[in-house]
Parts: structure tokens; sequence; C-alpha cells
């Protein structure tokens, strides 16, 4: 099967993880969506890069996962949200909404950004799913994780637009910067909180 | 040997040597402050380009450096903008001898000073906003205070610089499109919209500042003060530099409104905000945003080189912030930030009262001969800007009299004990604070001098005109 014919498919599936990411109060899951997110960026971003520089986005995506998994004991209660049901049902609305504008607005970014409908919807998802996360949350954690989200979405549109070895290198540090310095504000504030106890 | 290895590679790599040196924090400070000092005279007394030595003995700094096949480059043209900034740098970080709390800076000063100044250096400019990204990430650890209870400051700052990236990215690339298609105007305003929205995340335009006042309070005023300043200069300068590069978007119709609306906007809001917030550790914050508005309001006027009244902006405002953020980091430590601060530290609280009034543009201080050209410029060109910039003047000037009040005021309970036990180390801040005191009243006095200087900083951008 051409790829081409599975993208939108690949969409769909990266509407699927980034709302499971933005909704899902296990953390565990949640990080089990960003490693399939990940999965489904790869995918998508092999129609616009070489299969070997899309790898780096998978490989460097896993690590900072696995970064996370191996401090998921010490960090997965700043994960959870007190106002579970409320305030799920609030920005999984609120993204859904976002998502519909952005479907009816896409002719008009195609004009501004001019890609493959299907890559840019993609990036597009992604951006605007980050763009929540970031934007009504202020814990650490999730915040790091809208801005990984926000990324990825970036890296897709920007891959087909200007596919440079060197950018999408310091892409790539950028990203592990986002996930180690949202790893240390995490730990850092517990640490001062059990020397406050 | 080439200039951006000397002035981007050796300070990140000598930041992490010194970083290394935590055990001992004397030496660790005395090396980084060291540095500093060196690298300043370097970029003072080392001529790119030109031979060094003799002619047995000598050699030459190449202004280019090539890293996985983009260039990096820096010319003797752009060698005062360095003085600038590792000058800056270096009379900053002699502070520290004085503020033990925020020695950490110094080892993470240079890496940061060392990516910013590559982020300046790197072509194509688009590499630039993933360069100070990194600057960005990498402050982190430093901001992060030891005993903070909440770092929503910090988290926001992360989020809008972070914001920046796509924006810039994404101009980058409608810039080359744009300068490869000149005939199709829309190639140019997608270019400069995307730009404006970069820029405007990065140097906090009214209403995206709001991280700034939080990230001062919440952080020591000496480590926020210093990386918001450095931060914003250098965007600026980068700002500039993409102006000068891209001819078109200089002459571009609406640049120059846009530029005023954004800069007047930011001058009023933070004028305001300082006069009405009660909370003097958020001032350098309002007065980082109030400096970038005047900043891209001086940009914005046309005539006789709007870029040396840019650069006459910086030097009073980067000295002047130094001086405040000390007696600040002074009054912070005595727990005097507000009543009583007169009586328990008189030196740092006339000192913060002098760089708040010098900011503003206070006659016979550092800040009013540039503060006066940019007035009378926009009185000729823009009267509704002059508008907007007088009432954030004013509101300043309000928030410096509402403050000097606070300060003489006694408090509640004075705290006797520390004006009998002072510290050896406040004799060498008292001589520090004096010293300050002179040099804005120099300045002020005869700015003949530094609008020289003003003038040799910008001499990079030859094609503004």
């Amino acid at each position: 099967m051409n790829l081409a014919q599975v993208s939108p498919l690949l969409v769909v599936l990266l509407m699927a993880a980034s709302l499971c990411i933005l909704m899902l109060q296990n953390f565990r899951l949640a990080l089990a969506a960003l490693a399939a997110q990940y999965l489904l960026i790869f995918l998508l971003i092999t129609s616009v890069l070489p299969s070997s520089l899309a790898l780096v986005k998978l490989l460097v995506g896993w690590m900072i996962t696995a970064l996370l998994v191996s401090e998921i004991r010490l960090i997965e209660k700043d994960w959870e949200n007190r106002i579970a049901l409320s305030g799920n049902l609030l920005r999984g609305g609120v993204l859904i909404l976002l998502w519909i504008v952005v479907y009816l607005g896409l002719p008009l970014i195609q004009l501004w950004i001019p890609v493959n409908q299907t890559v840019l919807l993609g990036g597009l998802i992604l951006l605007s799913g980050g763009l929540i996360q970031v934007g009504l949350s202020n814990q650490v954690l999730r915040v790091s994780l809208g801005l990984l989200t926000l990324f990825s979405g970036f890296e897709i549109i920007y891959a087909a637009l200007e596919p440079s070895v060197l950018v999408s290198g310091l892409l790539v540090l950028v990203n592990i910067g986002i996930g180690l310095t949202g790893l240390f504000l995490v730990i850092h504030g517990k640490e001062e909180n059990e020397v406050i106890q | 040997m080439n200039a951006p290895l000397i002035w981007a590679g050796l300070p990140v790599l000598f930041g992490v040597v010194v970083w290394l040196l935590k055990k001992y924090p004397r030496i660790q400070l005395l090396a980084g402050c060291g540095l500093f000092v060196l690298f300043a005279l370097l970029a003072i007394f080392l001529p790119i380009e030109n031979p060094v030595g003799t002619q047995r003995a000598g050699f030459i700094i190449n202004s280019s450096m090539n890293i996985l096949g983009r260039q990096f480059v820096l010319t003797f043209a752009e060698q005062p903008m360095l003085m600038l900034l590792f000058g800056f740098s270096a009379f900053w970080m002699l502070g520290l001898f004085s503020i033990s709390q925020a020695r950490r800076l110094v080892s993470y000063g240079l890496v940061i000073l060392g990516l910013l100044t590559a982020s300046l250096m790197v072509q194509p400019f688009l590499y630039a906003a993933l360069i100070i990204e990194a600057a960005v990430l990498i402050s982190v650890p430093l901001l992060a205070e030891p005993a903070a209870h909440n770092s929503r400051g910090l988290v926001r700052f992360i989020i809008f610089l972070s914001l920046a990236v796509p924006f810039t990215l994404l101009a980058g690339w409608a810039a080359n499109l744009a300068e490869a298609n000149p005939a199709n105007g829309m190639f140019q305003i997608r270019a400069a919209i995307l730009l404006a929205l970069g820029f405007s995340f990065m140097l906090g335009v009214f209403p995206l500042f709001t991280w700034m006042p939080m990230l001062s309070e919440e952080t020591h005023p000496f480590i926020s003060g210093f990386l918001l300043n450095l931060l914003s200069v250098v965007i600026l300068f980068l700002g500039v530099r993409f102006l000068n590069t891209y001819g078109w978007l200089r002459t571009m119709a609406g640049v120059p409104n846009a530029l005023q609306i954004a800069g007047g906007f930011m001058i009023i809001s933070a004028g305001l905000w300082a006069g009405f917030d009660r909370k003097l550790i958020r001032l350098p914050a309002y007065l980082n945003v109030f400096q970038n508005g005047l900043a891209l309001v001086a940009l914005s006027l046309r005539g006789a080189s709007p870029l040396i009244l840019f650069s006459a902006l910086l030097i009073p405002r980067l000295i002047m912030t130094g001086y405040l953020c000390l007696a600040l980091s002074v009054l912070e430590r005595k727990q005097v930030l507000g009543k009583g601060a007169f009586a328990a530290q008189p030196f740092a609280a006339v000192m913060v009262l002098v760089s708040i009034f010098s900011m503003s543009g206070f006659p016979l201080l550092a800040g009013f001969p540039s503060m006066l050209l940019l007035i009378e410029r926009l009185g000729q060109q823009a009267p509704a800007i002059l508008l907007l910039v007088a009432l954030g003047l004013i509101a300043l000037i309000g928030a410096g009299i509402r403050h000097m009040i606070s300060m003489v005021t006694p408090a509640a309970e004075p705290d006797t004990q520390s004006l009998f036990t002072e510290p050896a180390s406040s004799v060498l801040l008292n001589i520090y604070f004096t010293a300050g005191i002179l040099v804005c009243l120099i300045i002020g006095l005869f700015p003949s001098r530094f609008m020289l200087a003003a003038e040799e900083i910008v001499r990079a951008f030859q094609n503004w005109q």
C-alpha cells in the first residue's frame, strides 16, 4: 500500500494520540500515546524527508519518552489533575473546536504555507494540540509534553518546506532540551518540597 | 584561529570548564570573571582579518568558520558590537564578588553569552532562532531558584521563547522566497508578519511580556536582570541585522508604523505597570520592556542614522540596569526592598533611584542625551507616538517617586543591628555604587564621547541608509 493512501489514516491516528496526551490522567498511558505519536510522525514525515533523517526524529522522540519513563515513579503524580473531568472536557472540547477551525481554514493556510495538504493538516493538528496543552495547563510536565507536541507539528510542516539536515539536527537538540528541562523542573520542584517538609 | 571560535566556541567550552570548578567557588568566580574580562579585552585589542604581531611570529584571525556546511561569520566591522556584549557581561560579572547567591551565573553566563554571540554570527539568519532557544533551555537550571516555591514565570519564559522559534524559522524561509520573487508583494507581507510574530514573542511586545515581571520576582534579580537584558540586546541586534540584510523589508510601507506602534505600546504599558506595581523587585523587567520599546521606536525613525540613536540608547541602558540589579540584590539580601531601604542601605537605595530616573531620561543623567534626541526626532516625525512615549516616561518617573517615598519611609521595626554590623564587602559595594552614580553623571554631562562609541557599535550595518 502506498504511503500517500494511508496518510489520511495517519492524520486521524495523530488526532487520537494528541487527544490522549491531552486528556489521559494516567501518565503511563499518556507516555504510550506520546511514543505512538512519534511513530506516526515518522510515518508521515517519510513522505517529505529521506527515511534516514525521518528515523532520527523517531529515535529522538522515543529517547525523550524513555527518559520520562525512567523517572516515571518520581514524576507521575505531577501529571494528575484534581479537576479531572470538567477540565478534561473543556480541553478536549476546545481542541476539537480548534481542529474544526483548522480543517475549515486549511485551503487558506495552504496559500501561505504551500505544502501537501495531508502533511499540513497533520502538522497543524499537532501544533494546535500542543498549543492547547501549553495554554491550558500550569503543570510543568504537561507544558513540556505540550511543547514537544507543538514542535513535532512544526517539524512536520517545516520538513516539507525546507528539508535541511542542520535545521533537523538543531530541532532534534531543541526537542531533547525541552524534554530534559521539563524533567529537571519537575524533579527540582520535588526536591524543594522535600527540603521544606 | 578564527573569530567565531574565539568569541563563541571558547566561551562555551570555558563555561563548561568553569562549571566543573563548582566545588571551589572562589576559584570558579575568579576564573570565570577573568575569562569574561579576557574575552572583552580580546574584543577590543584583537583585530579580525588584520595581521597581529610581527611579520615572523604574526598571525591573522579569520572571520569565518564552517560547521556542517553552514558559515559562522564575524567581521572586523562587527567587533564593536562584540565589545559591547562582552564588556557589558564582564562589567556585570564584577558585581558577583559582592553577591555570593548569584555566583552560579559565572559559568552559565559564559555558555549563554557564547551561544548568543554564535546566534549573531550564523548564516543564514534563520538558524539564530534555534541557537537562542538552546541558550534559553540552558539557562533554565540557572533561573530555577533553590528556594523558589513556584516557577510559573520560568515556565512562561520557556513557552514564550519557544513559541518564537517556529515563527522565526518560517520568517527566514519566507524572507528567502520574498527575495527570490521581488515582484510578488504577498511573499513580502507574509515574511514581515511571521517575523513580527517571532520578534514579538522574543522581545515581549505588549501584551506578551507578562513572563518578565514574574521571572524577575521568582529569581535572583542579578541573574534575571543579566539574562533579560542580554537576551533583549542580542535579539534587537538580530532584528537590526535582519532589516539590514533584507532591504525590501526595511523600505516596506508599513514597517516603520508597525515598529512605532509596537514600541509605543511597550513603552506606555511598561511605564504604567511599573507605576502601579508596588513590588520593587519586578521593576527591572518593566524597565527592560520599556527600553525594548524605545529601541523599536528608534529603529522606526527616518533620516539621519536611526541606528546611532538605537545604539546610543543601549549603552546607558546596559550600564544602569547592571547597577540597578546589583542594588536590588543588596536590598533583597538585607530584606529592605521598600520601606526602610534608605536608612539601612543608603548607597544601594540611591543607586536604585538614579537608575530609574536615568532610564526615564531625567536631565543630567546617563539616559538623558539619547532620550532628548529620540523625543526631538519623534516630535518631527510621529507626534502621536511621542504622546505614548511621554505618557510612559511620566508613568516611569511616577514609579521612581513612589519607590523613593517608600524607601525614605522608615520601616515598622528598623533593623538597627545591620546598621552596625556591615560586612566588609559593603565597603566595596559602596565604592561600586558611588562609581556608578559618577559614571551616570559623566555620561549625562559629556555625551559626545559615548555618542562616538554608539556610532562604532552599529558600523557593521552598512546597508541601512
